[in-house]
This record gives C-alpha cells, sequence and structure tokens, in this order.
C-alpha cells in the first residue's frame, strides 16, 4: 500500500525548505547589488543585439525555413526562457565541485533529499535578468502573432516538462563528469553550444539535427517544440508524441542521475 | 636571467593545466566552430544559392569571415575572472609578496592558453578557410593581419586586467565583465560592422573592441583593406599603448587598496 500522505507530506516539507534555499540565495546575490544591476544590463544589451541581428536578418529575407520575423523572434523567447530558467534552477559547475571535492557529504548526512537539497543550493539567481529580458520579448513576439488559450495551455505544459527535461540532462552530464572526467566545463559548453542552434528553426538542419535536438541533446523539447504550438505549426499527434517523448526522458533522466550518483565516494569534504 | 626563468616556469604550469582538462578543451574547440557552422547554416538559407552581395560581402567571404572571426576569439585572454578569484579569496596577499610582479605572473598565467589556441584552433581553422574560401592574402595583408592577432590579445588581456583589478573595489566583477563581452560581441561578433548603419560604424571603428573580431576577420577576406586597414591598425596600436599605461597606474594605484583576511 503506498503512502500518500507521507509522500505529500515529504513533498511539501522538500518544497518549503527549497523555498528557504531560494531565500537565501537572493540575499547572497543582494550583497553583490552593482554586480546584479550590471548582469541585468548585460542581459538587456544581449536581448538588444539579438534584436538587431534579426532585423538585420530580415531586411534581406522574408523568411527563414518558413519562420516569420515574429514567429523567429517567438522561437528565441521561448528558446532563452527555457535556457535561462533551467540555469536558474541548477548551476552544474556548483554541483560537480560539490561531488569532486567531497562537499557532497554534508549534503547526504541532512534530512532532506541530497539531490533536492544540491539543485536547491546551486540556483543562479544571476540568470533572473536574462529571464526577465526574454519574457518581455516572449510578450512583444505574442501580441504579434495570433494562437488560442488551448495553445497556451498546450505550451505551457510541454515547456514547463522541458525544462525539467534541460534540467536533469545536465545533472546526467554532471554525474557522467564525475565518474569519468575530471571536470565539468564541458557541460556548460555543450549546453551553450546546443542552445546556439535550438534559436533556429530545427528544420534548418535536416532530419538528423532534428533527431539530434530531440532525443540526444533534447534542448529542442524546450524550444522549438513549444514554438511551434505557439505558431501554430505542429499537429495534434506531433504534439501528444512530443510530449510523451518528454515524459519518458523526464523519467528516464531522473532515474540516471540517482543510479550514476551512488558511484559517489565520499572525499571527507 | 633567473627572472625569467621564474616565468617559464609559470608558462609551463599554464600548458599543463590547460591540457589537463582535455575534455572541457576539446568541447571549447567545438563550441568555437559552432557559431560559424550556424551562421553558414543560417546564411545558406538567407543566401538562397543566389550570386548577390549582402553587407559588403558574397556568401563564400562571409562564411570566411565567420570562421576567422571565430578562431580569433579563442585567443583572447580570460584573466579577469582569475584575478577577482585571488582578490576574493585573500590569495592576492600572498602572490604580491612573491618576488615577482604580479600583472607579469598574470600575463604568463595567461598566455600559455592563448598560444595553444592559437597552434591547435586558430591557425587550423585560418588555413582550412583560406584553402575552402580560395582567399589570396598578399604578403603585407599578411603582416598586418598578423599584427591584429598579436594586438587582439594584448588588449583583450589589458581590459581583462583592468577588469580584475577592479574587483579590489567591488569584489564581484562578473557583471562589467559581461558587458564588455557583449560589447565585444557587437563589434563584429554577431554581424560584421559593414551591416549596421554608417553611424554606429563610426563609433565602433573608435572603439577597442574592434580588435576582438571585426578587424582581424575583415582584414583576411580583404574587406578591410588600404588606408581603412591603415588606419584601423594606427587606432589598435594606440589603445594598446593607453590601455597598458592605464593599466599600469590603476594596479599601481589600486594594490595599495587591497584588503584581505586570510589568503
Amino acid at each position: 500500500m503506498v503512502d500518500l500522505v507521507g509522500i505529500i507530506d515529504k513533498g511539501v516539507k522538500e518544497l518549503k525548505f527549497y523555498f528557504l534555499l531560494q531565500v537565501y540565495a537572493w540575499r547572497i546575490q543582494l550583497v553583490y547589488r552593482a554586480d546584479f544591476i550590471m548582469y541585468a544590463i548585460t542581459s538587456a544589451i544581449y536581448i538588444l543585439i539579438t534584436l538587431v541581428f534579426v532585423d538585420v536578418i530580415y531586411t534581406v529575407t522574408y523568411s527563414i525555413a518558413g519562420w516569420s520575423y515574429f514567429q523567429l523572434l517567438m522561437l528565441i523567447a521561448i528558446a532563452g526562457l527555457g535556457l535561462n530558467t533551467s540555469n536558474y534552477i541548477i548551476n552544474p559547475g556548483f554541483i560537480f565541485d560539490a561531488l569532486w571535492e567531497g562537499g557532497f557529504d554534508n549534503y547526504l548526512t541532512k534530512p532532506h533529499n541530497p539531490l533536492f537539497y544540491v539543485i536547491g543550493e546551486s540556483t543562479d539567481t544571476s540568470a533572473i535578468g536574462d529571464i526577465a529580458g526574454y519574457f518581455i520579448l516572449f510578450i512583444y513576439a505574442a501580441l504579434n502573432i495570433q494562437f488560442s488559450a488551448l495553445a497556451l495551455f498546450a505550451f505551457l505544459a510541454l515547456f514547463v516538462l522541458g525544462i525539467g527535461v534541460l534540467s536533469l540532462l545536465q545533472v546526467v552530464l554532471i554525474t557522467v563528469s564525475y565518474k569519468f572526467a575530471n571536470s565539468a566545463g564541458w557541460v556548460g559548453l555543450l549546453i551553450d553550444l546546443a542552445e546556439n542552434f535550438t534559436r533556429y528553426p530545427l528544420t534548418l538542419y535536416g532530419l538528423i539535427g532534428v533527431i539530434f535536438f530531440t532525443i540526444v541533446v533534447p534542448l529542442g523539447i524546450a524550444s522549438f517544440y513549444p514554438s511551434e504550438i505557439m505558431t501554430g505549426k505542429i499537429s495534434l499527434t506531433g504534439y501528444l508524441i512530443i510530449f510523451a517523448i518528454a515524459v519518458a526522458m523526464t523519467y528516464a533522466f531522473y532515474k540516471l542521475s540517482r543510479y550514476l550518483l551512488h558511484s559517489y565516494t565520499s572525499a571527507m569534504g | 636571467m633567473p627572472i625569467l626563468s621564474k616565468y617559464a616556469a609559470f608558462m609551463r604550469i599554464g600548458f599543463k593545466l590547460d591540457f589537463y582538462y582535455m575534455y572541457s578543451y576539446v568541447f571549447s574547440i567545438l563550441a568555437y566552430a559552432s557559431y560559424p557552422l550556424l551562421m553558414l547554416i543560417v546564411w545558406g538559407a538567407i543566401f538562397g544559392g543566389k550570386n548577390v552581395i549582402i553587407g559588403g560581402f558574397g556568401q563564400t567571404a562571409l562564411y570566411a569571415y565567420f570562421f576567422v572571426a571565430y578562431a580569433g576569439a579563442s585567443l583572447q585572454s580570460g584573466v579577469s575572472e582569475s584575478i577577482a578569484e585571488d582578490v576574493e579569496s585573500g590569495n592576492i596577499t600572498s602572490e604580491m609578496l612573491l618576488p615577482i610582479s604580479y600583472a607579469i605572473r598574470k600575463f604568463t598565467d595567461s598566455t600559455p592558453s592563448a598560444l595553444a589556441n592559437l597552434a591547435f584552433i586558430f591557425l587550423p581553422i585560418v588555413i582550412f578557410t583560406a584553402i575552402f574560401a580560395n582567399i589570396n592574402i598578399s604578403g603585407i595583408t599578411l603582416m598586418a593581419f598578423a599584427l591584429e592577432i598579436f594586438l587582439l590579445y594584448i588588449i583583450s588581456f589589458l581590459i581583462e586586467f583592468i577588469i580584475g583589478v577592479s574587483s579590489i573595489y567591488f569584489v564581484s566583477v562578473g557583471g562589467i565583465s559581461s558587458i564588455v563581452t557583449l560589447l565585444t560581441f557587437l563589434s563584429g561578433g554577431v554581424l560584421p560592422n559593414t551591416f549596421f548603419p554608417q553611424q554606429l560604424q563610426n563609433i565602433l571603428q573608435l572603439l577597442p573592441f574592434n580588435a576582438y573580431y571585426y578587424n582581424p576577420a575583415a582584414t583576411f577576406t580583404g574587406t578591410l583593406s588600404g588606408s581603412a586597414l591603415a588606419s584601423a591598425l594606427v587606432i589598435e596600436i594606440t589603445w594598446a599603448s593607453a590601455l597598458f599605461l592605464f593599466a599600469m597606474i590603476y594596479w599601481s594605484v589600486s594594490r595599495r587598496k587591497v584588503v584581505a583576511v586570510g589568503g
């Protein structure tokens, strides 16, 4: 018999703890106020540069792979929102250091889920500027394209799942790094590299590109496919297939990261 | 020259550290190649096989521009982070007690990475691009290009050094560093400057950031030549000298403000 009440109680307890970690992370961030403002300015400039780039492109063409100006802005906004939300939730370098230097011991001794705890502590508050910037871009693009309330709901469901896939993928890559390599710098580079590609329609890269960014490095689940919903470019069947893939990946990445974490050996951190 | 042999030892350690993190190194090579590859795909779709000139560039020249610009980006220094770490951890006090110059120490720490990237990223990409894009480059232009590559490293190191030293006042300088990175990105990283309105081009031309992407790549593709190239070089040399003087004065003033606990 599954103890449903116990599971819910534990979940609520973990969520309260996560909220406390968030408060703590923000207090630390606000100590470095000048730096925080600089990051916010950087985000604004970066999004401005993106707009300039897209503007220049659309002065010489009407569409890229069938995507109009505002549709491409929507894709860029969703890709940026997805990646930066994932960056806010999880900082790969922090978790790798905890494993590599033995700091993970601390998490194992506490009465909380260690994976959840270390993810909570790795919060990267500096990503909030990018999230806000891309959200404004999202609103701007959304005001210039037509979509239904149902499409918005379907978008949100897949987008949240996509962020989960992306965050758990990073945990898997970090644990793989811990097991087989001596640094995790490549994880951030891989995600950055893939992010550049997912700012454009995956169909530009042919079938191999579509498969790669859907299954191998599934950033497309948090960017391209949710954008297809908002721009009316995906059928119901296509949506259900992608949704099923996202659910399967979330489960598989969670199990895989738990399995790989079992190889952790204490370094007396 | 025992003092030089000390700095040589730092450079040797720098090389070893660079190659120790092999996975990160291989991925950094892929990351440098990825943006030009992406631009190749995106601009391929925009040109659509038509023989047109956009922003002063034909399709092949534009591809060559992006490959050389991003190969050049691998030579940029990232020393500000290391200085900020020294300040934040308090290690800077131990470093300052050593009988060597902290500024030169940081230069010798940062240079091996640039030299390794020059040999394993920059030169292979430039040679590959020259062959496939059929770039014919004269001896004088090649010398100007080599000088620009040298100035790229020097200017980026000096700007990074100044940002790093600012951590003595601000502790965390990631934000300032990000803004500078974006300004360099705007100076030819996203698109060649010739795609922008003339007034913006005129402003960008006077800033030191053109040394990062636009000047070397545009020289290589032949877009920047003759008197425009000469004036770009003069501006770069002037900036390098001014930044050097400022960096030295800034460091000698700021070192007296260092306050650290532990280290």
